[in-house]
């Protein structure tokens, strides 16, 4: 009897020990593709063409982190990478295409570095990060694609498959920094250190008091349901003022935009060519004027997609059938009183590139509304940690 | 009450419909409701308001088109064979806690047997008599089971028979092993190949980073992570702070609100196992409540900088008075793609040779602002500035105090 009564309370532990690997495995394959997808390694992509003089030297996604919920995945990229320069050239700036879905809100994006001065053997680090969705599972071996869209070296040398617009970018921003670097090395050279930094604090100045304003893109999901607008808001058609810069290859023939309270809606700028080369491509930009008369920078207008090209004396309409918001920060209420539009850059058929002179951006309504370049930006805070001394030092190396 | 519905239709569809994310049918049905019942005319209206308010305080991108989402979300749902349900990592989970649990029930199942065996029967007839009402009531189990209403909570009314989901079973299992073939490396293909009996489910996956091999000293330190419960605290303050400026009743709506959209999606997803062609029916609702859930979890997430800046706010001797009025007021607008420069930044008026704080590079003790989920998140010592594209896409200019290496990042709109 008690032989009996031992078997039985000893089988359940042999047959625990036999299921054991059974059941590890069931929750080893339940975690399934899912915990797969979620390991950086594998589920991001890095990749660089073979045209461009760049190698990978290091990457570090340790601080990515890829989240599945429900059929989305939410991927906080943090990616840290080393390139070297293999070319015999400066390199002045990359740029960096990232896709997870094309057609997912948010799957696709650019990042570029401007403002690069690496020597050729030399190295670079850059981070990429940027919260992106996607839907799941992909239908790609990775979630993420990073692709080296372009480079660009000194003498405007590009290099790279230019998938993401990268060229024309990076050359807006190359040309904005050389222009830039001329005036402050012109001042150097005729008032000396003094005149440099008076010009720094300006600059600083400048970039600190350059009045904000917000400016929000109607949200979809809001425009459904959006009341009818009362009566003192009634949409009235607000005509653009055209700041003709001198030596523009584009001329603002005309703009209007739909004004309510607030909100403006359909913005449109007519534009016409008035160069002898043909245009591939234009930029425009937007302020809006508030009640006591003060400009606000409100965005950015591209060139319509697929109809940019201009012939010499050809005309044609940028517009957005978008809704946006406008108010000011701290402010109860914010009135819309006029609206104006600029050429902030132009790119002609045969990949020159023009871009406004410093002379006229230095002029109101820009010198305060505008936002300074890229390469004026990284200049001042160089000024504000390290002196004039090391700036001096650092537009010397150019 | 209409001839539409019977009652009033659920708060999820109410919520749903003033987000624009249902389907032309259901919204037809809840407009006719909504032409004669004034309850739901008000739910509807709080919840678009709420629609409203979340967006502002969720930061999330102006520019999603969460149509377009919903519909990609859709198809990933109709591709649910490659889904499943991944079991919650708990305490049953442990194999040894299986394996001790199962040692003990049978040992008891034993123990009882042993002592229940009525005099001068044999062994063997006792356990058969024992085990007959057992089998019954297995039967009768699975016969629920067969029976188990839709995951979906009436969403979708469809019941497979058992033998048609076993069969469907089979086919999406196939399908599952060859996308895993496909996806997995050869030597995980082994530990894939065993998937074909278990059950299909929406994946409640668990968020977690694996750490790389390769870490790097180069990369910056990642900012502080706030837990989900801090970040979610802070959220719900700021949203009291918003109920309160617009008026206290208000506030109890908002709030009232929030509790339910957070746990719709919930709902929809937590009941376990349906069969293959019951996720196809109701594809639909899994589709609508996505999007909620989406919002949901990313608005935890996007405050986790905004508790960062409430704390910066509070600590007003690391920012100069310009930059805890700006902090201020992003807490309360949080508005999404706007030019203003989110400046956060550490540092006492007047750094460097004078320079005013907010360009002076610092040591980063605090941080710049996550704009959206889709962006580039908050770093210590950056300083972030947004550009509004006119065709719906954002361009941010992001600058890294401690190198000054300026970073543009274009957001695309699809």
């Amino acid at each position: 009897m008690r032989h009996k009564t031992a078997i039985w309370l000893l089988l359940p532990v042999l047959l625990s020990l036999a299921l054991g690997p059974v059941a590890r495995s069931q929750t080893q394959q339940a975690r399934g593709p899912a915990a797969l997808w979620q390991e950086p390694e594998r589920a991001v992509r890095i990749g660089i063409a073979s045209d461009v003089p760049l190698s990978l030297i290091a990457k570090d996604l340790s601080k990515t982190s890829i989240e599945v919920l429900g059929a989305v995945m939410v991927i906080d990229l943090n990616c840290g990478l080393e390139v070297r320069n293999d070319s015999a050239r400066f390199l002045r700036g990359v740029a960096v295409g990232v896709v997870t879905d094309e057609h997912a809100p948010g799957g696709k994006a650019s990042v570029a570095i401007p403002s690069l001065n690496v020597p050729p053997d030399g190295t670079t680090q850059f981070d990429i990060v940027l919260k992106l969705v996607r839907p799941f599972p992909p239908n790609s071996s990775h979630a993420v694609n990073l692709d080296l869209d372009g480079a660009l070296f000194t003498n405007l040398t590009f290099r790279g498959p230019d998938q993401f617009d990268s060229r024309r970018k990076l050359l807006v921003w190359e040309l904005e920094a050389e222009r830039d670097r001329r005036y402050f090395k012109s001042l150097l050279a005729v008032g000396g250190p003094e005149q440099l930094e008076k010009a720094m604090r300006a600059s600083v100045q400048r970039q600190r008091q350059r009045p904000r304003l917000q400016a929000t893109l109607e949200q979809q999901l809001r425009k459904l349901l959006t009341p009818t607008l009362p009566s003192a808001e009634t949409a009235r058609r607000l005509q653009l003022s055209q700041h003709d810069l001198r030596g523009s290859p584009i001329e603002i023939v005309s703009g209007s935009a739909f004004v309510a309270g607030t909100r403006v809606s359909s913005p449109e700028m007519r534009v016409k060519n008035r160069s002898q080369k043909p245009v591939r491509y234009y930029e425009l930009g937007w302020l809006v004027r508030d009640g006591e008369g003060t400009n606000y920078a409100a965005g950015l207008m591209p060139a319509p997609k697929g109809q940019s090209r201009l012939a010499p004396g050809a005309e044609a309409s940028a517009r957005s059938e978008r809704q946006f918001v406008f108010g000011r920060a701290g402010a109860d209420s914010f009135v819309i009183s006029g609206m104006s539009g600029y050429v902030r850059n132009v790119e002609f058929e045969d990949g020159t590139v023009w871009i406004p002179p410093r002379s006229e951006l230095d002029v109101s309504p820009f010198e305060n509304a505008a936002a300074v370049s890229v390469e004026e930006e990284r200049l001042s805070r160089l000024f504000g940690s390290r002196g004039v001394s090391a700036l001096i030092t650092e537009l010397a190396t150019f | 009450m209409s001839a539409f519905f019977i009652g009033h239709p659920k708060e999820i569809h109410l919520a749903l419909f003033a987000g624009g994310e249902l389907g032309p049918v259901a919204r037809w049905r809840i407009e006719r409701h909504l032409q004669n019942c004034e309850s739901c005319q008000t739910a509807v209206s709080d919840f678009f308001h709420l629609q409203g308010d979340l967006t502002e305080l969720s930061k999330l991108p102006s520019s999603v088109d969460w149509d377009g989402m919903a519909l990609r979300i859709r198809e990933a749902v109709a591709q649910a064979d490659q889904v499943r349900t991944e079991p919650t990592p708990g305490f049953f989970s442990n194999p040894l806690v299986l394996r001790f649990g199962l040692a003990t029930a049978t040992a008891l199942c034993g123990f009882i047997v042993i002592q229940q065996r009525p005099l001068g029967e044999t062994p063997q007839s006792a356990i058969t008599a024992q085990n007959q009402p057992i089998k019954a009531l297995g039967g009768a189990r699975l016969a629920e089971q067969a029976k188990a209403p839709e995951f979906n909570d009436g969403l979708s009314s469809s019941q497979a028979p058992v033998g048609l989901a076993d069969r469907d079973l089979k086919a999406t299992n196939e399908a599952i092993s060859k996308r895993e073939e496909n996806f997995a490396a050869p030597q995980e293909n082994a530990q894939f190949g065993n998937v074909q009996n278990k059950q299909k489910d929406l994946v409640v996956a668990t968020g977690q980073s694996l750490p790389g091999d390769e870490a790097r000293a180069f990369a910056p330190p990642a900012p502080e992570k706030k837990s989900d419960s801090e970040s979610f605290r802070v959220a719900s303050d700021l949203r009291a702070n918003a109920g309160n400026r617009r008026g206290a009743g208000r506030e109890t709506n908002l709030e009232a609100k929030e509790v339910s959209i957070a746990n719709a999606p919930a709902r929809a997803i937590a009941p376990a196992a349906p069969a293959a062609p019951a996720i196809q029916g109701a594809a639909l609702g899994e589709a609508d409540a996505a999007p909620l859930a989406l919002l949901d979890q990313v608005r935890r997430r996007a405050d986790g900088p905004a508790l960062e800046m409430e704390r910066a706010v509070a600590d007003k001797t690391a920012v100069s008075a310009d930059e805890i009025t700006l902090a201020e007021a992003r807490s309360e607008t949080a508005v999404v793609g706007q030019t203003s420069r989110q400046k956060i930044q550490a540092g006492q008026e007047g750094g460097a040779l004078g320079m005013p704080a907010a360009l002076t590079p610092t040591s980063g003790a605090l941080t710049s602002v996550a704009l959206t989920s889709i962006a580039p998140p908050s770093r210590a010592g950056q300083d972030v500035d947004v550009d509004v594209n006119m065709d719906g896409g954002l361009r941010y200019r992001t600058v890294d105090a401690a190198t000054g290496r300026i970073t543009i990042t274009d957001v695309y709109a699809p």
